[in-house]
């Protein structure tokens, strides 16, 4: 899984890959400013800390580089995403759809919704990496409701991640980030 | 020109006259009048968009006004250009929004999906209920209309309500009713349920005869009225329960929705036109403050009756600032979209937070003042004009917030403040009436009533500042609000140690304190003075406990818990926070009997006193349960349903109580409350809805013993040790009372786990061994 | 609402969590010490949180040792007491 620019890479997984997420952050984060759109309230910030403090012992400067904006409803993600206009950054987007499951929204609405929240994705990965998790557990509700075929559109690449035993699936995970990690700071 | 004093009763939108009022006027008489009312919306954009959208409009088929404006918008705190759209009543208003939806979906809208008494409040000062005088022509329509009316004096509101009581003779759920007991201004009557048309022919009578303004019931939403309208639908009877003819009454579907962390449920709803009706069983927040304070909240919030007795305080306290930005002139967002401002990680974790909490120094303490922040979180939302627009990112500006990158702009009161000040300022104002008043007093109960109204909307209201649908949310303000909290609580903190009190623990909004030789109320004075020097906000003394017992954790009695505690105060009244009596699910044979171990403690200075005659009455109470001499209704366990019952991987008790219900054909939706007992054998519950009545001997007495004893060592815990050691204590028929050494209030000592042991040295010689008291 | 860290009560936990494995090896009496250490992280939750700190294990250790520095000072009073009741 090496993300370039021009590209959107989906990841589809269970919340646990918040771990290997947070990983990939703070690989960036020590090169760089990145772009953290929590999506779905799963942003963990001590799991961010300490994943950094293997890496150094001032983690301040690592953590002024992560911006984070956490949105709540599929307005504010769409109205955040058309004015964000800064190409700069590599963007990650945390459990994406978890706004869009909103059913007191209308489903055509919410389709609209996201459909602009994708073209300014778009948008913003032909300069950087663009990065989106969407979680494993809304899986049956956005397939049927369309929202994850409109995702997988919009991406060019997708991981999806299996549900396997923790031990099992720890050292692949890993190795995955690894090179993950090399590419994206590498700032390509 | 006809005109009438009189009370606005109830208005809604109509198709053909825009809106229609009823009013109850001064000479008694129930008067309907109209009036057109145009609603007015708002469009932004860019100058093109709106141009476009301009034409549009032109061009449909009913065109609504169009002209340019400009107004305020809190997030961008600037006036935006808007194309300010007219239609000519709410009907077509909302047609008209829909199609303007199709074609310009990107575009910013404000003041759309207001409710009608919310526009005509800002308009006219007119509220439901108030007072007021109108003027109107020989067809009804209304041609002038003036408010005599203040919402937010403490006078008490004058409206000559004709209200009708109806109750059935049981609880629908529970058993068939068979009789309605029919109450109006105090002559009653009973109407039975078997016969069907003579009691739709006689309450029909009733209703005609008898005029209400306000139809009070129980269960009225989810049994009483929906079985009547079908009564009448089965025999051809016309129920008028609209004083409005030719419509229909309004229903609402029950629902389930998450809220402030757990799941409500909403019974269905029947809402009536020209007249009120309120299910006692289905208004939220009726336990707390019934009618008295249903009508407080309608006034202070421009909400209908029917309507402010059925929704949460949180949606009280939106409409209150969408009437604020009416007035104003501030646009009302549409859609919540502002994000929150980009943060750089490191901050998250100052801002974060919420209100700032001290573990307790667990065990019993004696001459302890509690002191409290009066409506803390609104007071600083007045007090440091905390408001969506006031938040400025720039941290070197004055005002800054402590710990938080982010300072106050201080140059004009932002909205929320401005919409909270005279409910802040009201709320004082009845709570000095009521201190001034003794619980006899007439007028005691419906001004406490009212007090409780506000409180309720003041303890919303910092809550709804963070709240991802309100209008007026910002999470940096509610951020800010509770950076201000914790800095104001430790301020208060520290100028209680440097006046040498001794802070035992702190909540949020609330301290307790202690010093040798301060034991009555009038010793706190200077130390409550000198905290309101160093904080700016109104501070008040709960009272002096001759005792209090910060209970610790149950799994683990070294681990303190905040926030639990149960104490005595000077005047023999008993505080509880955190255990089983100050539940609701509490069963109420435990609950009685926790609360009476509490009433037996207070009546000694020294609770350890009280051991012997808690012990008796504890073993006698268990006695009665296990003879069978409790009545089963004491024994019900009460638990809300928190998801669906297909949803529950492993069924916990209330969800097995919940499939026999199903079996018999009672769906429970998420947010209900089930009732059952704990039966001996498989499934283990008993729901108590069921149609055949629960064997008695099957009750799993056992197992309400376990948790009576819980119930019982968490109170007695500071004197008795363990749970373990009380259960030897009552079970156990002989046993001698050697009961552990209280734990002092020596500092150092309270957070060791270790105590009272006796401090071996080895160089001493046996004779010399002495014991510590500690 | 809003709220997207855990709360120091709960990060203590996890930390509990994280250090089972190193408890699980200890003896039983180490490990009754090793719990009365966590206990006295517990009573300081609120300066912790407070603090605010992005690796709050660092303020947890601060107020273990605090705890252990109040029981050194307790002992010492107790020993002087004792020293002049024998002198």
């Amino acid at each position: 899984m090496i993300p370039r620019a021009g590209q959107i890479s989906l990841l589809i997984a269970q919340s646990s890959a918040i771990s290997v997420l947070m990983e990939m952050t703070a690989q960036i984060a020590l090169q760089r400013r990145i772009l953290l759109l929590d999506g779905g309230n799963r942003f963990d910030g001590y799991g961010l800390a300490q994943t950094l403090r293997k890496h150094t012992v001032n983690i301040n400067p690592a953590l002024q580089n992560v911006l984070l904006s956490r949105i709540f409803t599929c307005y504010q993600m769409k109205a955040f995403l058309s004015e964000f206009t800064d190409n700069t950054l590599p963007v990650l987007v945390l459990d994406l759809l978890a706004t869009f499951l909103d059913e007191n929204v209308k489903l055509p609405m919410r389709q609209s919704l996201l459909s602009d929240c994708l073209n300014c994705l778009q948008r913003l990965s032909r300069s950087n990496p663009v990065v989106l998790w969407v979680r494993k557990r809304s899986l049956p509700q956005v397939e049927d409701d369309g929202l994850l075929e409109q995702v997988f559109s919009a991406s060019n690449r997708v991981w999806h991640i299996e549900n396997s035993a923790p031990g099992a699936s720890q050292p692949s995970l890993f190795n995955l980030s690894g090179q993950f990690n090399a590419d994206l700071s590498a700032g390509k | 020109m006809p005109e009438l004093d009189g009370w606005l009763l109830d208005l809604f939108e109509d198709q053909n006259e825009g809106a229609v009022f009823y009013f109850i006027s001064q000479d008694g008489r129930r008067v309907r009048l109209h009036q057109e009312f145009p609603i007015v919306f708002y469009a932004l954009g860019t100058n093109s968009e709106l141009r476009s959208l301009w034409r549009f409009l032109a061009s449909q088929p009913r065109p609504p006004r169009l002209r340019r404006d400009t107004r305020y918008d809190v997030f961008s705190r600037r006036r935006e250009t808007v194309l300010a759209i007219e239609t000519s009543n709410a009907y077509t208003h909302r047609a008209l929004f829909q199609r303007m939806l199709q074609f310009f979906p990107d575009l910013t809208y404000a003041d759309v999906d207001i409710q009608l008494s919310l526009r005509f409040s800002a308009a006219t000062g007119v509220f439901p209920t108030a007072c007021c005088h109108v003027v109107f022509d020989e067809n009804h329509k209304i041609l002038q209309i003036n408010t005599l009316d203040d919402a937010w004096s403490v006078a008490e509101p004058s409206i000559p309500l004709r209200v009708m009581r109806i109750t059935p003779g049981d609880n629908p759920a529970h058993a068939e009713p068979r009789q309605l007991l029919i109450d109006m201004d105090g002559k009653t009557c009973q109407l039975d349920l078997k016969d069907e048309r003579p009691l739709l022919v006689n309450f029909c009578a009733l209703l005609k005869r008898f005029d209400p303004d306000l139809i009070l019931t129980e269960w009225g939403d989810t049994w009483l009225l929906p079985r009547l309208i079908e009564l009448s639908q089965k025999h051809g009877i016309h129920l008028a329960l609209n004083r409005e003819p030719h419509r229909d009454i309004r229903w609402q579907k029950e629902r389930s929705f998450f809220s402030y962390g757990r799941v409500v449920y909403r019974g269905q709803q029947v809402q009536l036109f020209g007249r009120c009706h309120i299910d006692r069983r289905n208004a939220s927040m009726w336990n707390e403050y019934e009618l008295d304070g249903a009508m407080e909240a309608c006034r202070v919030t421009s909400l209908p009756l029917q309507v402010s007795a059925r929704t949460s305080p949180g949606t009280g306290i939106s409409s209150i600032e969408v009437l604020t930005a009416l007035r104003e002139g501030i646009l009302v967002p549409w859609q919540k979209q502002q994000a929150e401002m980009i943060k750089p990680a490191a901050e998250l974790f100052s801002a974060d937070q919420g209100g700032l909490v001290y573990q307790p120094q667990v065990g019993v303490h004696k001459h302890v003042a509690e002191i409290d922040f009066v409506s803390l979180y609104p007071a600083i939302m007045v007090n440091f004009n905390i408001s969506p627009e006031t938040i400025l990112s720039d941290p070197t500006a004055p005002n800054v917030v402590p710990t938080l990158g982010i300072a106050i702009d201080d140059s004009q009161m932002g909205i929320v403040a401005k919409a909270l000040k005279p409910l802040l300022t009201k709320r004082v104002s009845l709570k000095t009436q009521l201190s001034k008043l003794s619980p006899r007093d007439a007028s005691y109960n419906s001004l406490s009533s009212r007090a409780s109204a506000l409180k309720w909307l003041l303890v919303t209201c910092f809550g709804y500042l963070g709240y991802k649908n309100a209008r007026f949310g910002r999470i940096e303000a509610h951020q800010a609000v509770t950076a201000y909290g914790r800095e104001l609580l430790l301020r208060a903190k520290e100028a209680a140690e440097e006046a040498g009190f001794e802070v035992l623990h702190l909540y949020v909004d609330a301290l307790w304190v202690c010093k040798a030789g301060c034991e009555k109320p009038a010793d706190f004075e200077e130390l409550l003075c000198r905290i309101i020097e160093h904080t700016n906000i109104p501070i008040a003394l709960d009272g002096v406990y001759r005792w209090v017992v910060f209970v610790p954790s149950r799994l683990n009695a070294d681990r303190p818990v905040p926030n639990r505690y149960f104490g005595v105060f000077q005047d023999g009244s008993l505080k509880m926070r955190g255990i089983d009596a100050r539940r609701h699910d509490t069963t109420p044979y435990i609950g009685q009997t926790q609360k009476h171990i509490l009433e037996m403690l207070a009546e000694y200075a020294e609770p350890r006193d009280a051991l012997p005659s808690v012990l008796r009455y504890l073993k006698m109470r268990l006695r009665k349960l296990r003879n069978g001499e409790v009545p089963l209704k004491d024994l019900l366990v009460k638990q809300r349903l928190g998801r669906k019952v297909e949803a529950y991987r492993t069924l916990p008790a209330a969800g097995r109580a919940a499939r026999q219900l199903e079996a018999v054909g009672k769906r429970l939706e998420p947010g209900q409350r089930v009732v059952f007992l704990h039966m001996r054998g498989e499934p283990g519950v008993h729901a108590w809805d069921l149609p055949n009545p629960p064997d008695p001997r099957s009750v799993d007495w056992l197992y309400y013993q376990e948790l009576m004893i819980r119930a019982a060592s968490t109170v007695l815990q500071p004197w008795v040790g363990s749970e373990e050691k009380l259960r030897d204590l009552v079970l156990k028929e002989t046993v001698q009372l050697s009961l552990p050494r209280m734990i002092s209030r020596h500092p150092i000592i309270h957070s060791l786990p270790i105590l009272a042991k006796p401090v071996l040295l080895p160089a001493l010689k046996a004779e010399n061994l002495v014991t510590i008291d500690c | 609402m809003g709220r997207t860290l855990a709360s120091a009560t709960q990060v203590l936990i996890q930390e509990e969590g994280a250090f089972s494995r190193f408890r699980r090896a200890l003896r039983r009496q180490d490990q009754l010490a090793l719990d009365d250490l966590f206990n006295a992280a517990q009573n300081h939750l609120s300066a912790a949180a407070y603090a605010a700190s992005a690796l709050p294990f660092e303020s947890f250790l601060l107020a273990m040792l605090l705890e252990e520095h109040k029981e050194v000072m307790r002992l010492r009073q107790v020993v002087a007491e004792l020293q002049e009741m024998h002198a």
